[in-house]
């Protein structure tokens, strides 16, 4: 206790001292070596923090918040896999436990297993909906992975709207659910609250375009492919652009060297590649269209 | 939705511990482009780097091998079907989606490896400026030792 409050205050170095202090007055208390891991932790002795809490979990191999503590060192240290198997551990000494499951989806987010770090995150909301980790964690998966492939109750969703009214990722998640069940005037309502709160919020505006596809079939090609290039991000954009350059160069150079075909070729790839680009200032042009609002 | 067993079964099973390089690593985005572009030897050469700098020497060899195993395996390939009478044009399109194809599993080999390595603080060359400086020297590279690099020297 001591040592937590010393490490809230900023005291690392007295935190250091009463830690090691608990640990000379009780060498067999898995708490102290915990302690210690944790003012390790703070002065970025990741490390150091591993050995202390290989201790403590050797003392105490049935105590989640040891195996929840270890997993964070190993995963600070690049450890990912051996993290994973932690926090399983942590998980399987107290099943019910939100956090846990909020931690384990951080780490598989970072290990590109988004689908089941959403899954991980949508679990960790049923058993605690008020936990703001898993919330957070939720909405920053959510726009990456198809929204079709997860689910997330109405309930939840409004309750993390209630407990942060001015976080637009809430609004833009409950729009979300809306929109899978076709309550689109709903739907527009919590995007634009969304966006009056963040004008740019990505979740937000893919919804908005998401409504304008389900109701207008003739803007899906241009905001299909708007919102795929938004998600790939300007790296893989680049790749795109560039790969059908060296395969348009190809094809002049071979197949469609003659005339008219060689500048159908090259107009074709210009147009494309700007709307590649320009896709992102495209779509809003779309919507404004569609929600003078915007 | 997944399964209550499904969703507590470890999935990072195989994933590499995260080392820090200590130069600048090349983004693994690039690998696929450099691919098609100069062949996958000069990919396989890239791949190399990456992984010496993080020392996971298996990797590395691994990377030099399959670069320079798929470039002779292309250049057999491609003189054994110019030999056939295949159109070039065939010949050289096969060729680069062949590379590409080598250079995305370089991509998918070193992905994890790079953002281990970016976690801890290791640092990436600018993808912009990547991509520039290979169109830049895919340029200026002469005709014939760009088909060389992607072992396809079928002439003009």
């Amino acid at each position: 206790m001591r040592v937590s409050h010393l490490l809230a205050v900023g005291q690392i170095t007295r935190a250091k001292e009463a830690a090691a202090d608990a640990i000379a007055a009780e060498p067999n208390n898995p708490l102290s070596y915990h302690a210690l891991a944790r003012v390790l932790l703070a002065q970025a002795d990741v490390p150091g923090a591993i050995a202390a809490l290989e201790q403590s979990i050797a003392l105490a191999p049935d105590w989640a918040a040891g195996w929840s503590l270890y997993a964070t060192a190993l995963f600070r240290a690049g450890r990912f896999a051996a993290a994973e198997k932690a926090v399983l551990e942590a998980l399987r000494n107290e099943p019910d436990e939100a956090g846990y499951f909020t931690q384990y989806g951080r780490i598989l987010a970072y290990c590109s297993k988004k689908e089941k770090a959403l899954e991980l995150a949508r679990r960790a909301l049923e058993l605690d909906p008020d936990d703001e980790g898993a919330h957070q964690l939720f909405a920053a998966l959510l726009h990456e992975v198809s929204p079709s492939k997860w689910q997330l109750s109405e309930e939840v969703a409004r309750r993390a709207v209630g407990l942060n009214p001015d976080d637009p990722d809430g609004y833009a998640i409950l729009g979300a659910i809306l929109l899978t069940q076709r309550r689109y005037d709903e739907a527009e309502s919590m995007f634009r609250t969304a966006l009056e709160q963040d004008p740019h919020h990505a979740l937000a505006i893919e919804g908005l375009a998401q409504l304008v596809m389900r109701q207008h079939l003739i803007y899906r090609p241009f905001l299909g492919y708007a919102l795929v290039m938004r998600r790939l991000g300007t790296p893989t954009q680049m790749l795109v652009v560039l790969s059908l350059w060296v395969m348009v160069s190809l094809l002049r150079a071979t197949i469609l060297s003659a005339e008219p075909g060689a500048t159908i070729l090259v107009a074709a790839y210009l147009a494309f590649a700007l709307y590649t680009w320009f896709a992102e200032p495209v779509m809003r042009a779309i919507l404004r269209r569609k929600y003078h609002w915007l | 939705m997944i399964a209550e067993a499904e969703l507590l079964r470890p999935a990072l099973g195989r994933y590499p511990d995260g080392r820090r390089a200590f130069a600048p690593q090349l983004p693994a985005m690039l690998l696929p482009y450099v691919a098609m572009m100069f062949g996958s030897a000069i990919a396989g050469l890239a791949a190399f780097y990456n992984a010496i700098v993080i020392r996971r020497f298996g990797l590395a060899f691994l990377s030099l091998f399959l670069g320079f195993a798929t470039w002779f395996g292309c250049l057999l390939g491609v003189l054994s079907a110019k030999d056939a009478g295949v159109d070039t044009v065939l010949l050289l399109i096969g060729a680069r989606v062949l590379h590409f194809l080598v250079g995305c599993v370089f991509y998918f080999l070193m992905r994890p490896h790079l953002s281990g390595s970016t976690f801890l603080g290791g640092r990436t060359a600018p993808v912009r400026a990547s991509y520039f400086v290979a169109l830049a020297i895919g340029w200026y590279l002469p005709f014939r030792v760009l088909l060389l690099l992607l072992g396809a020297p079928i002439g003009k």
